[in-house]
């Protein structure tokens, strides 16, 4: 678990975190997402005590960071960023052994350890690589794996997946998700990809010149932003399509066969926003749903009632 | 990486060819100055001389090395005295290596002290100046995260900085080896035994062998120490260490 009460920070004169209060649950994810330079990367530096913060007081797993020793802190907490910070005078697997060996593992774990993770990653083919020999998505897994190593509750990710191309990113935020399901890292997450937030979020925090804006589950906050600046940086209009995609055909289908032909053909889990779009590109106002068995219809007077699921 | 083991199997061999066959030389050394009496140079065996020199070089460059490298640890981490030290270390270059000779002399008289000194002093600076530019140019970005995965400031020094900052801290040491293995030569003229010394006796008596006996061996040991950091730097290559940023 991690706890902010009432965090102040400034560089100088200059304010960059402003009675930031803030608590991540055990196992669960929180995205911060906020222009650039409103404070993300310097709150997950104070949680690290990679930085001193001026006001308030943090908790990481119900102690006081200030009781840590830092460096163990920082040996406990997982630690990725977008640049990877690899060492380019060690292999892969040894960059990913970092944390182990400090820890004093035992080899043996550490081997394990580490194989574990290259294939998790798929990198196993360039264990035995120097960082310059990667591309920039190999890094970054590399630098994921790295920050996982140490097997640590709490995982802090400052734009992990940044400058990787679409398909990759995908297969990496899949890659957390399942982890995460699996076992369960308390993760702060920073991101400037709006879907990438609304995808890997449990709470998602809206951060805007060291406050925080709004904070809620990515739901909440698509249906009921508190603000016009809130509603504005999760897409202004596009806000509904993103909403459509947390909502799966089946919440919204109907037993009433549809007035309209021609109709598709859908699987009861795709969600409203990919419906919508099939709907765009066939040119249809209606689709039947059929799973293992028939679920019935669904028109596109029926999508009125997403906001309301 | 062989190409380099095979120059330096070559000067090693030619060294060693000049001071055991020194005799078979002769009818060259006499055609060179064929006014003179004696052309082997015999007052001292040229392998004691060598010995000498490099002991001389290796105390007073190896000692320069180390202090130096210290001195830019200390600066890199205490940051007020670093403009003060890298202008040092860049302006002192500048400076003659024959005038800290002559002026280590009046301090401490005659012999290999003052030789010993003014190497010493002079060597110091270009290590100096290459590890503070070495240690000072690592990447924030890898110290940083080398902090926040748990290393401690020494760990960070020794795993991460010294590592990164070893090409150029050994290009530092070369040209301090190699100009301290030219400049201990000048030593005899204040009365240190080095292979300056038939150099200087063949200028005294106006013999040519005596000089080129000298100024060989004092070249080949030159080549050979040089070559050595070649092929150090060609071997730290081959193991993925990184070269020079
Ligand atoms: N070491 C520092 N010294 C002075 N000011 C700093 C320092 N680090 C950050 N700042 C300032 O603090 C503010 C917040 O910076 P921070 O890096 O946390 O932004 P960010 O939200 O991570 O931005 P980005 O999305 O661009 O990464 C910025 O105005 C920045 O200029
Ligand atoms: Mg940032």
């Amino acid at each position: 678990m991690i706890e902010l009460s009432n965090v102040s920070k400034y560089f100088g004169g200059a304010c960059a975190l402003d009675n930031i209060s803030l608590k991540v649950p055990s196992g669960q994810l929180c995205v911060l997402l906020g222009s650039s330079g409103c404070g993300k990367s310097t709150l997950l530096r104070l949680i690290n005590r990679m930085l001193a913060f001026d006001q308030g007081e943090v908790r990481v797993n119900d102690k006081n960071i200030a009781q840590y020793d830092p460096i163990q802190l920082r040996r406990s907490i997982g630690y990725a960023i977008q640049d990877t910070g690899l060492f380019p005078h060690w292999n892969v697997r040894r960059n990913i052994a970092l944390v182990p060996s400090l820890l004093g593992w035992s080899p043996e774990r550490t081997e394990q350890r580490v194989s574990t993770l290259l294939d998790m990653f798929g990198i196993a083919e360039h264990e035995a690589k120097m960082p310059h020999q990667l591309s920039g998505g190999q890094a970054q897994r590399v630098g994921v794996a790295r920050a996982l190593a140490g097997d640590p509750d709490v995982l802090l990710m400052d734009e992990p997946f940044a400058a990787l191309d679409p398909i990759t990113r995908v297969s990496l935020q899949d890659e957390l998700l399942s982890i995460q399901q699996e076992i369960g890292k308390t993760i702060v997450f920073v991101t400037h990809d709006i879907d990438e937030a609304l995808k890997l979020a449990d709470q998602l925090v809206i951060m805007a010149n060291g406050c925080i804006a709004q904070s809620g589950s990515p739901l909440a906050l698509l249906k009921h932003p508190d603000s016009s600046f809130v509603a504005e940086f999760l897409g202004g209009h596009e806000r509904g399509l993103r909403m459509a995609k947390f909502t799966s055909v089946r919440d919204l289908c109907s037993q009433a066969s549809p007035k309209r032909e021609p109709f598709i053909t859908v699987p009861p889990d795709m969600s409203v926003q990919e419906l919508l779009s099939l709907m765009l590109l066939n040119g249809c106002a209606s689709a039947q749903v059929v799973g293992d068995r028939p679920y019935g219809f669904i028109a596109i007077e029926d999508l009125q009632h997403v906001a309301k699921c | 990486m062989w190409q380099s083991a095979s120059r330096l199997l070559v000067y090693a061999v030619l060294l060693a060819a000049a001071l055991i066959w020194q005799p078979l030389f002769e009818p060259v050394l006499s055609w060179l100055s064929p006014d003179v009496r004696q052309v082997l140079y015999t007052r001292d065996s040229l392998a004691w001389l060598l010995w000498q020199h490099v002991l001389l070089v290796g105390l007073a460059a190896g000692a320069a090395c180390m202090v130096a490298i210290v001195i830019a640890i200390v600066v890199t981490r205490k940051r007020l005295w670093l403009p003060v030290a890298s202008q040092v270390a860049s302006i002192g270059q500048t400076f003659p290596p024959v005038a800290v000779l002559v002026l280590a002399v009046p301090s401490v008289g005659f012999g290999s002290e003052p030789t010993l000194i003014a190497l010493f002093l002079y060597g110091l600076l270009p290590v100096m100046a290459n590890a503070i530019a070495g240690l000072d140019g690592v990447e924030p970005s890898i110290k940083e995260s080398a902090k926040a995965m748990g290393m401690s400031s020494r760990q960070v020094l020794l795993s991460v900085e010294l590592p990164l900052a070893l090409p150029v801290i050994l290009a530092g040491a070369r040209t301090t080896f190699t100009f301290a293995v030219a400049t201990a030569a000048i030593g005899s003229t204040i009365g240190a035994r080095t292979l300056g010394d038939p150099v200087i006796a063949g200028l005294i008596n106006n013999n040519l062998a005596f000089v080129v006996q000298g100024a060989v061996v004092i070249g080949l040991l030159a080549l050979l120490v040089d070559e050595w950091f070649e092929w150090l730097l060609c071997w730290m290559q081959k193991k993925g260490l990184p070269s020079s940023p």
